[in-house]
């Protein structure tokens, strides 16, 4: 059964989704992140009114490279730093699918979108140890959402993961995911890659693009346009 | 399930929001993408980018639902009863009903009118919410003394550009430029509208070249072809020695001088001996870098040097500043053209004139005197002190709305003093500020979800947003204005206060551009668009009246009521600039005659470093907060939760200082604690910290991290605008 199931969802879809950040133009601002914790009704992440601890917390979209001591080279005056948004990368071959014992986590024939089915997960975070680039989160409590909630999006309970879908709730009414639509340097392109014709796959091609840990051949459906 | 167009005011950026409510609760926060603010400041910029990209807000802007929603919000009316006040006393609040609150509040100023005159009253808020309605109580209860926070922020800058070239707020056209230099502006961090971030990038990817000047190597810096790592306070040595290359070579806008300055002479002579070489000493910057900038700056066309708080705050002649940068783009004819400098057409409603008598007594805060240049915002810092001093007159009761004076107001330990020798204190604002904490009553305020106001947008062209509340106040309070009215009203001033709010606004709207506050609630995404913007204004022909003069040595228009209308340039008759001479004022009489320099020369800064305090302290803003409004936001801080005193590698070595570890830092009037940060991106003379943090009000998020950077400074002013510094006071850091 399993088998059979990991064979489908190796396949080629009649559709992929894929986003490309084009990096010249990512200022590290952190909107993509908070668009999407306002968005997908993420917890606010506190413990007895105090923030909890780095780690537990929930952030499906992340910027590395803007805060203090992150990603600076070179000594004063010359020196660099960069910054490199990161979320779920919807991979082609996920590693996290392959994992799940109970099937909870897949990747969507008809779009590519990989997801997590909240009813059937047991909360054993294999998947999370076999994603390679820590996009999966974990409700270790109930959430506290404090604030209320997006209708659109459902709550997620304690004792399941949880990551990017794409706003898939959003492009089934012909929007862009949160984060795409607001990204104050327009760094953010979604689109579909398996339509050659499409900006991502122009981008891509015409100004050379690379994935994160592209060896471990996780195809990721994520690119990222040089700086 | 609604969704509502506003604007947003977690920052005063003011930038367009569509805010999505569900069974009478806030749900989502969206980019408006009808804004021109969150677009570009160009307008056919912003008509082909709002078809092609569409709208975008920051961070703090998605984030501010829990602005809304922080259970930590003031919710009623409370009282003091712990006659006591300072800075770790509890004030033993009562809970009181709004109606005895005003009541109480309404006895004491009538008691005090009577007492100590009108005067006695000071008015401190924000500078762009209902600040007319405050305004206009002021005025009829007779006192002069309202302050808006200008003077902490951007009066010099406002002061500075408006004697220069008539216009209190030009704005760079990066969008379109091959060349940008910014002076202590970090518009990719303190990205105060969302056009900011988008036209800077799309300059860059345009191929202008971008130079930023500024002692730390901020997120803009990142960006940036080259960081110029200037030392603190001495930008007008930088553009000394650049003109005096730009100048010295020839490479000036002749031109454009001749026609449209006064006083290049006078500033060719002062320029003639600042080489690079002499301020290579003075400012840190290689000489051989300054030479070759200044050609690059001459050369590239269009090009445009702007500058915001970060060069100007920390010089005791600000508005200098600020006038020496804009003659960067005078000389190089960088004026109202695509990619310069731009002068705003700006429109917006227009306050009702009363017909009171003004007051008579003299102004605390002595502007237009002591400060001959400041803006109607007054001079916070010297109303301050007059609180403290009671000179010229004792002030008795303060209200403040709004703002976090003892935080902000640079001297943290007088702004306490100050609250504590007034006889009433009341505080407007949504949290228990660490100003509300030495109040003697708290009126819970409005965020920006409950409330309305009027936007006269950031860009070069006419546009009015309008903030609308998209649900009522959550806890039945009073929205601000509304407290004026019915403070205005208790006081017996009901004749002129005799309306509602939407009443005042769409009067306002009709007298300032013709239209009803219904319909501009009608307009796509609540957004009056009024014009296109348009280059060159200054050149604009206009119509002389048969009875106008023209003035045979100046070429000044006056028409018969004696008002100057425009100026003959070249036999043409044309508006000019808003200046007394219709041109721009590289040499400005108007300084000469109130004792300061004509033109902007190099001053030393008000603080060098000594023996005993050998570091320049700097502070900044960036993406993740405002000021000191943010901190008990949890979204916020889980990504910046904690201010660190950024030393630079070296310097921390020297002082066997390592990263993370808890120092002192210690001015001449306070010291205090924070961790340590040590790294490449600062100067070695200088140690810096993120602005806001240091808390002991607020929450329970915000108290406690990090450090209260309001507390160093002594409270200095700019003589000529009343600008407040807040940089570059100098200081000693140890171990702790």
């Amino acid at each position: 059964m399993l088998s059979k199931l990991t064979k489908v969802q190796a396949a080629e879809a009649p559709k992929q989704y894929g986003m490309v950040i084009d990096l010249r133009r990512c200022i590290g601002c952190h909107a993509c992140s908070m668009a999407c914790k306002l968005e997908n009704n993420q917890p606010t992440g506190l413990v007895d009114g105090e923030l909890e601890t780095p780690n537990r917390r929930i952030n499906w979209s992340i910027v590395l490279g803007r805060e203090d001591g992150e990603q600076e080279k070179g000594k004063y005056p010359l020196l660099s730093k960069r910054f490199l948004p990161r979320t779920c990368m919807h991979c082609i071959d996920p590693p996290c699918t392959k994992v799940c014992p109970v099937d909870a986590t897949y990747r969507r024939p008809e779009d590519g979108i990989v997801v997590v089915n909240y009813d059937r997960c047991i909360g054993c975070r294999y998947c999370m140890s076999a994603c390679p680039y820590g996009a999966r989160y974990f409700n270790w409590k109930k959430p506290d959402l404090g604030r209320p909630e997006n209708p659109q999006v459902p709550v997620r309970p304690v004792g399941v993961v949880e990551k990017c879908t794409f706003c898939k709730h959003r492009i089934e009414r012909g929007l862009e995911p949160a984060c795409v639509e607001t990204c104050l340097g327009r760094a953010r392109i979604f689109g579909e890659l398996s339509d050659p014709n499409s900006k991502v796959s122009k981008l891509i091609r015409e100004r050379g693009a690379f994935r994160l840990l592209e060896d471990y051949d996780t195809k990721p459906s994520w690119y990222y346009l040089p700086w | 399930d609604y969704w509502v167009p506003t604007c947003c005011n977690i920052c005063g950026g003011q930038c367009g929001v569509l805010i999505n409510v569900v069974n009478g609760r806030v749900v989502n926060i969206v980019p408006n993408p009808d804004n021109p603010n969150n677009i570009s400041n160009i307008s056919s910029d912003f008509e082909r980018k709002r078809k092609s990209e569409g709208s975008r807000i920051c961070m703090k802007s998605k984030a501010g639902i829990m602005q809304l929603y922080d259970p930590d919000r003031v919710k009623q009316c409370l009282k003091r009863t712990n006659p006591e006040k300072g800075r770790d006393v509890d004030p033993k609040w009562v809970e009181i009903p709004y109606e005895q609150a005003v009541k109480e509040i309404a006895a004491k100023l009538k008691e005090q009118k009577e007492k100590y005159g009108p005067e006695s009253l000071a008015w401190f808020s924000e500078d762009h919410s209902f600040t007319h309605i405050q305004e206009d109580f002021c005025l009829v209860h007779g006192t002069p003394n309202y302050m808006q926070h200008g003077s902490l922020c951007d009066s010099a800058r406002r002061s500075g550009f408006t004697l220069l070239l008539g216009h209190e707020r030009p704005l760079s056209d990066l969008a379109n430029t091959k060349y940008m230099m910014l002076f202590g502006w970090n518009p990719l961090g303190a990205s105060k509208w969302m056009y900011l971030p988008s036209i800077l990038i799309d300059g860059l990817l345009n191929g202008a070249k971008l130079v930023t000047v500024t002692p730390c190597f901020d997120a803009t810096a990142a960006k940036a072809h080259e960081w110029l790592p200037i030392r603190m306070g001495t930008d007008t040595a930088l553009v000394a020695a650049m003109s005096n290359v730009i100048v010295g070579e020839n490479l000036h806008d002749r031109d454009f001088v001749r026609k449209w300055t006064i006083g290049f002479d006078k500033y060719s002579e002062y320029v003639k001996d600042k080489t690079p070489e002499w301020a290579e000493p003075i400012t840190g910057i290689p000489s051989e870098t300054i030479r070759r900038i200044a050609r690059e700056f001459a050369i590239s066309k269009p090009a445009v040097a702007d500058i915001w708080s970060g060069a100007y705050m920390n010089h005791n002649h600000a508005a200098q500043v600020v006038r020496a940068v804009g003659v960067l783009n005078a000389i190089t004819g960088n004026i109202d053209k695509p990619g310069t400098l731009m002068i705003p057409d700006r429109r917006g409603g227009v306050r009702r004139s009363l017909n009171v008598p003004r007051p008579k007594a003299e102004f605390i805060d002595k502007r237009g005197t002591k400060y001959p240049f400041a803006t109607n915002q007054g001079v916070f810092i010297e109303a301050r002190d007059a609180m403290l001093t009671g000179q010229p007159y004792q002030v008795r009761s303060v209200i403040i709305v709004f703002d976090n004076f003892v935080m902000t107001c640079p001297n943290t330990q007088k702004s306490i003093e100050a609250l504590k020798k007034m006889e009433m204190v009341v505080v407007v604002d949504t949290m228990m500020s660490e100003t509300a904490l030495m109040a003697d009553y708290v009126i819970p305020g409005t965020t920006y979800f409950e409330r309305y106001d009027l936007n006269t947008h950031w860009v070069t062209f006419p546009c009015v947003g309008l903030r609308q509340p998209v649900i009522p106040p959550i806890f039945g309070q009073k929205p601000e204005y509304q407290f004026v009215i019915d403070l205005a009203q208790e006081m017996g001033y009901g004749e002129h206060f005799n309306f509602s709010y939407e009443q005042y606004l769409s009067d306002e709207l009709k007298r300032g551009i013709g239209i009803t506050l219904e319909e501009l609630k009608a307009l796509p995404g609540a957004v009056w668009i009024g014009g296109k913007t348009r280059y060159e204004k200054y050149n604009e022909k206009i119509v002389v009246p048969s009875n106008a003069t023209v003035d045979p040595q100046t070429g000044l228009i006056i028409d018969s009521g004696g008002s100057v209308i425009g100026v003959m340039i070249d036999g043409d008759a044309v508006r000019g600039f808003n200046t007394a001479t219709r041109k721009i004022a590289i040499y400005d009489q108007r300084l000469v005659d109130k004792g300061f320099d004509g033109l902007p020369v190099y001053m030393e800064p008000w603080e060098k470093p000594s023996a005993e305090y050998p570091f320049y302290l700097t502070t900044w803003r960036d993406m993740h907060h405002t000021h000191t409004r943010t901190q008990n936001n949890p979204w916020l801080m889980a990504i910046y939760g904690e201010n660190s005193l950024w030393i630079n590698t070296e310097t921390a070595s020297k002082l066997d200082i390592e990263d993370g570890d808890l120092v002192w830092v210690e001015s001449r009037v306070s010291k205090d604690k924070i961790k340590a940060h040590v790294t490449e991106r600062i100067r070695p003379d200088t140690v810096g910290m993120y602005r806001g943090f240091g808390h002991w009000g607020f929450g329970k998020i915000a108290r406690g991290k990090g450090c209260n950077d309001g507390q160093f400074l002594s409270g200095v002013s700019d003589p000529i605008s009343g600008q407040g510094l807040s940089k570059g006071v100098t200081v000693k850091v140890y171990k702790a």
